[in-house]
């Protein structure tokens, strides 16, 4: 009886796809002017309406019933309709043509159908959303979707539902990037003008994700144009940026390289030289970013990336005269990242990706002293902490039908520690990581689709050895195409724990590897969403709750602000936390029209329990923001200007206050005392600085230059009506910026709570022009 | 670029990065004032207690308490009340000794503290060793070395604390010594215990013999007489070094590490450093303040070759 129940149900639920006649098609979705993958696009069945969307390799694998014709619509583009008559399984390229009306008046909203809760952005919303350096950052227009938020004013760290910064998965290409911040995290490595598309999983992760809690941030690269060489550069007051595409001699084959170079250093330099100082500070930043990719045949596709990354920050002296000494103090850190990726459809029905990659973030630190005309010695001292990750991986996705899909893979990776090192004692750790995956997406009723990964982890050391089980789990309800409920589930664990000080300019990043006395972290987390989109998808309201539950965190020892350089890192670090999370969600947009925009709120909660802080008691994380709410509108004035705003408000954030003093004794070398005033701190994160707030206004004026070329003149304010923020809160005697220091002869100074604001109102332009080579395919049809 | 367009371009970046200070307030919740029982009280040395309370945040002065009644108990007997000498300072005529156990009741109105301690036992090392020019510091000063040779009993944790002074002449006159910079602290023993101070606690010693060893800058200076042509150097005057090896209890020990994360969270340059937090534990039950305890070792005096 219960057999035949489950056939009447399948035969139910799935009885549009055991229709007759059915064959396998499968394919690439490009670009027909640069032959670059499209992400997203639809592609629907008409005879059945079932339909899929693009990944991020622009593959598509669906059955149809024939005859029947295929429509691949994507916006921005013309839509195209393929007939489909004889009974054999095909692999197909489709080349979609960019139609111009349609583009400038829509936003690209890619994979709304994934499974997982996930925040996305296209890079057309980036770049109108106005920026402080003039030029768009990426993780800071990430910042204003819900769940997403940052730490200090400024930076570009992203906190991702209560969670940590070291807990988010940076994959550029689906490879790890460890550190993703320039000038103390006021900039993002990430260079707008190389990125195609971003996904950012905030629960949720498909299986084939791992190693990180609270988020996976997917950047696509772009492709380099296949059929003409292209090119931009831009200038702002901050950087300048300058990008090359185009085909190489290899038929089928592309490559894009995209530079990028602060000159702030000039500006110290010169300041430095006007303020006629006895020292000079260099500091500056610089990314490199290039892809290269071949297809060739028209089933696979090699591509290779590397990227490179350097904050440098060097100081000396002048010396006058022949005794004085000579002093160089040089910083760099920064990423080194090389990859390649194959990508062959096997088959009309399975699909094969696999990689090996490279990633380095290290941080050095090298004092040199000279001494000419003196006793004394040189002092030469080098300081170094460093993470490297070697990572290869194979998967392999199988669509068995329409309403059933599996993937799974294979991981190995190599993590290799140097939390500290300073020449003397080396003590590299390192961590052989092998996990195996598979997952399944079973779509029933038409709209709706079930998901369900496990993850496998195995961790084996010289002298630490782990096994890990990771369940993962994605329902979606569909009540028409526009109208979806969700509900995520997922565990994962994360192997490193990033330990660091938020704020500072001078990079303190140390990631510790988890052993014995370390364990790895753990989370756990629920949530729940609809998704809606109406009137023919102008608009789009998501709602979401999660609830997230994270054990074995790491951070400082209360007292502690600083790793780097010490032997004995382990004395400072607390183990062992506790981490709840919770909220809602809310984010409303506007995705067609002259007047594009989104609105986003959410309230949440996150907790924090260590042993050793705040007397074991539960405290706020210390960037916990019960209330943010974002708005963002863009509006096209007409075919050459276009202005936009952003306003952002968010609770405060909370700080640990004073609540009392008291004297303390100091012992003198004669063995007596004297009493000095010491502050008695209340409970860790009990008050809360005054809420942020901030408007931006950007406006783009994009014309045709004297030779025909595309130009944007970009004009931005940041803070627009001067809001001080605080960027944190200090006891002193006055808002002099010296501290006072109680002593022998006045133990006892009248306190007052002052605070240090940055980033007053901020006006930038940059201008951006782009180049054009011949188109090939003309030249050589 | 005209000098007129990069003057504006250096404008708006100054403008960009500059900080502004402001004003949050200056009226605080009041703080219940409690009683403060300070005293760090030596081994064979009368002992002082300064009593005083607690105040609020925008106090100038926290008052002194002058009326309040200190019961002594030495090993849990009484043993007297301590006498006011001034300035909230009560002293003792009892001298007390190695491993006695000093608990005061401080009584203030309807208020009462208690709080107690025990004097540590004397540590001797067992070698003390000189070494001459160990290492340089990061403004290239030459630092000299000592290293210390303790035994050592696993089942016990010592907290000890080692100061150095030395002369700014070659006399062994004890009002010209003054605190050795130590600097660049590699001992391990010491970086266990997570502060760049050097006090230290046995806890995690397993053996029986250890070492510490410390450097620091010696005052003097170069000797501009001892200029040899041939090589280009000069050399460092020689001055004597006095050494205290204080053996001191855990509520000193931790005191002294609070105290220093206290002062790199509290006086911190406000910029590259950003405002942290530590809290100065108490012991002293129904009150605030340090009760604890060393007894003190000076060794011969050294002069170096």
């Amino acid at each position: 009886m219960k057999k035949a129940i489950t056939i009447i149900l399948l035969t139910t639920l799935f009885a549009g796809a055991f229709a007759q006649q059915k064959i396998s098609i499968s394919g690439i979705v490009v670009d027909s002017g640069t032959e670059e993958a499209l992400i997203g696009v639809n592609v629907v069945d008409n005879s059945s309406k079932y339909g899929c969307s693009t990944d991020n390799s622009g593959y598509f694998s669906m059955q149809i019933v024939i005859p029947t014709t295929v429509t691949f619509s994507y916006i921005g583009y013309t839509t195209q309709t393929v007939q489909f008559n004889n009974n054999v399984s095909k692999n197909i390229k489709i080349a979609l043509s960019p139609n111009s009306q349609i583009l400038e008046e829509v936003t690209i909203n890619a994979q709304r159908s994934q499974s997982g809760d996930v925040a996305s952005m296209s890079i057309k919303e980036i770049m109108e959303i106005p920026a402080i350096s003039g030029k768009p950052d990426i993780a800071k227009s990430l910042q204003l979707m819900p769940g997403i938020s940052t730490q200090k004013e400024g930076t570009s760290i992203l906190n991702v539902r209560g969670g940590e910064s070291g807990e988010n998965l940076y994959l550029f290409d689906n490879v790890p990037i460890i550190y993703v911040n320039h000038l103390g995290g006021f900039f993002s490595t990430f260079n707008p003008d190389i990125i195609n598309n971003i996904n950012v999983f905030k629960s949720g992760f498909p299986a084939k994700y791992g190693g990180k809690l609270s988020s996976i941030v997917e950047i696509t690269q772009k492709e380099g144009n296949k059929k003409e060489y292209k090119g931009n550069l831009h200038i702002g007051l901050s950087d300048i940026a300058a990008t090359i595409e185009g085909p190489t001699a290899l038929k089928n084959s592309s490559f894009i390289v995209c530079a990028r170079k602060t000159f702030v250093g000039a500006y110290l330099m010169a300041a430095s030289a006007i303020a006629d100082q006895d020292y000079i500070i260099n500091y500056g930043f610089y990314d490199l970013n290039g892809k290269f990719s071949w297809n060739p045949t028209e089933k696979s596709k090699l591509s290779i990336n590397f990227y490179s990354g350097d904050d440098y920050l060097s100081m000396g002296n002048k010396p006058e005269g022949m005794l004085d000494e000579k002093y160089r103090i040089k910083n760099i850190w920064g990423n080194t990242m090389i990859s390649a990726q194959y990508q062959n459809i096997l088959g009309s029905k399975t699909f094969l990706n696999a990689n090996i990659s490279y990633s380095k973030y290290r941080t050095l630190n090298k004092t040199t002293i000279k001494f000419p005309n003196d006793a004394t010695p040189n002092v030469k001292h080098k300081f170094l902490s460093s993470l490297s990750s070697t990572r290869s991986d194979i998967s392999i996705k199988h669509n068995f039908f329409n309403y059933w899909n599996v993937e799974l893979g294979v991981q190995a990776e190599l993590q290799t520690y140097l939390p500290t090192y300073n020449y003397e004692e080396k003590s590299k750790i390192y961590l052989p990581n092998l996990s195996t995956y598979i997952s399944t997406n079973v779509y029933f009723l038409k709209y709706s689709s079930i998901y369900c990964g496990l993850r496998a982890n195995a961790l084996v050391s010289k002298s630490y050895k782990d096994y890990s089980l990771e369940p993962r789990a994605a329902i979606s309800i569909g009540f028409s195409n526009n109208h979806h409920l969700k509900f995520n589930y997922m565990r994962g664990k994360q192997y490193s724990h990033l330990i660091f000080t938020s704020g500072n300019i001078m990079n303190n990043e140390v990631w510790i590897p988890s052993d014995n006395s370390i364990n790895p972290s753990k989370v756990e987390q629920y949530s729940a969403g609809w998704e809606s989109s109406f009137c023919n998808n102008k608009f789009s309201l998501s709602i979401n709750a999660y609830h997230k539950k994270s054990s074995d965190l790491a951070t400082y020892k209360e007292g502690y602000r600083n790793l780097i350089g010490d032997n004995y890192w382990k004395a400072k670090v607390e183990t062992g936390g506790k981490g709840t999370a919770y909220g809602i969600e809310f984010l409303f947009r506007k995705t067609r029209g002259s007047f594009t925009g989104f609105i986003s709120y959410t309230y949440s909660r996150a907790f924090r329990t260590f042993a050793n802080i705040n007397e074991g008691k539960i405290y706020p994380y210390d960037f916990d923001r019960p209330h943010c709410f974002d708005i963002s509108a863009s509006y096209k004035i007409n075919e050459k200007l276009k202005v936009s705003a952003t306003w952002t408000y968010q609770t405060g954030i909370p700080y640990t206050p004073a609540i009392g003093k008291k004297y303390i004794p100091i012992l003198q070398d004669d063995g007596t005392t004297y009493n000095i005033e010491c502050l008695i701190y209340g409970e860790k994160n009990s008050q809360r600085m005054k809420d942020y707030h901030r408007l931006d206004i950007g406006l783009i004026y994009e014309f045709k230059t004297k030779r025909n070329r595309d130009a944007a003149w970009s004009f931005n304010i940041y803070n627009a009506y001067n809001r001080k923020n605080p960027y944190f809160y200090y006891y002193n005697i006055s808002n002099k910026p010296e501290i006072y220091t109680p002593d022998e002869t006045h133990n006892a100074y009248e306190l007052k709570l002052y605070q240090i604001s940055f980033f007053p109102i901020i006006a930038t332009v940059s201008y951006k022009i782009n180049f054009a080579g011949k188109d090939l395919s003309k030249i050589n049809p | 670029m005209s000098l007129r367009y990069f003057s504006i371009i250096l404008l708006i970046l100054i403008i960009s990065f500059s900080s502004c200070r402001s004003l949050v307030t200056d009226e605080f919740d009041n703080f219940p004032q409690k009683i403060v029982v300070n005293s760090i009280i030596k081994a064979e040395e009368r002992i002082n207690v300064n009593v005083s309370l607690t105040g609020n945040i925008n106090d100038d002065i926290l008052p002194l308490v002058e009326n309040a009644k200190i019961s002594l108990f030495i090993n849990d007997k009484f043993c007297e009340y301590l006498t006011y000498v001034g300035e909230g300072n009560y002293r003792s005529t009892t001298i007390p000794h190695e491993n006695d156990k000093i608990s005061c009741i401080v009584v203030r109105d309807t208020d009462t503290a208690r709080c107690s301690c025990i004097i540590p036992v004397k540590i001797i090392p067992k070698d003390i060793d000189f070494f001459e020019f160990v290492d340089i510091d990061d403004n290239g000063y030459p630092l000299d070395g000592l290293r210390f040779t303790f035994d050592n009993n696993p089942q016990q944790t010592e907290y000890i604390e080692i100061n150095i002074f030395t002369s700014d002449n070659n006399m062994d006159d004890r009002l010209n010594f003054g605190p050795a910079y130590i600097e660049n602290i590699t001992d391990p023993i010491i970086q266990q215990g997570g502060v760049p101070i050097p006090i230290f606690s046995t806890e995690y010693i397993e053996d029986n013999v250890y070492n510490v060893e410390l450097h620091f800058i010696r005052s003097g200076g170069i000797d501009y007489s001892t200029y040899d042509p041939s090589t280009g150097k000069y050399q460092y005057i020689k001055m004597p070094i006095f050494i205290k090896i204080a053996n001191v209890d855990r509520t000193y020990y931790n005191y002294k590490k609070e105290y220093y994360l206290y002062q790199e969270a509290r006086y911190s340059d406000g910029i590259t450093d950003f405002s942290g937090t530590q809290n100065i534990s108490s012991n002293i039950e129904n009150g605030y303040g340090i009760f604890a305890a060393y007894t003190e070792y000076i060794p011969d005096t050294i002069y170096p070759k």
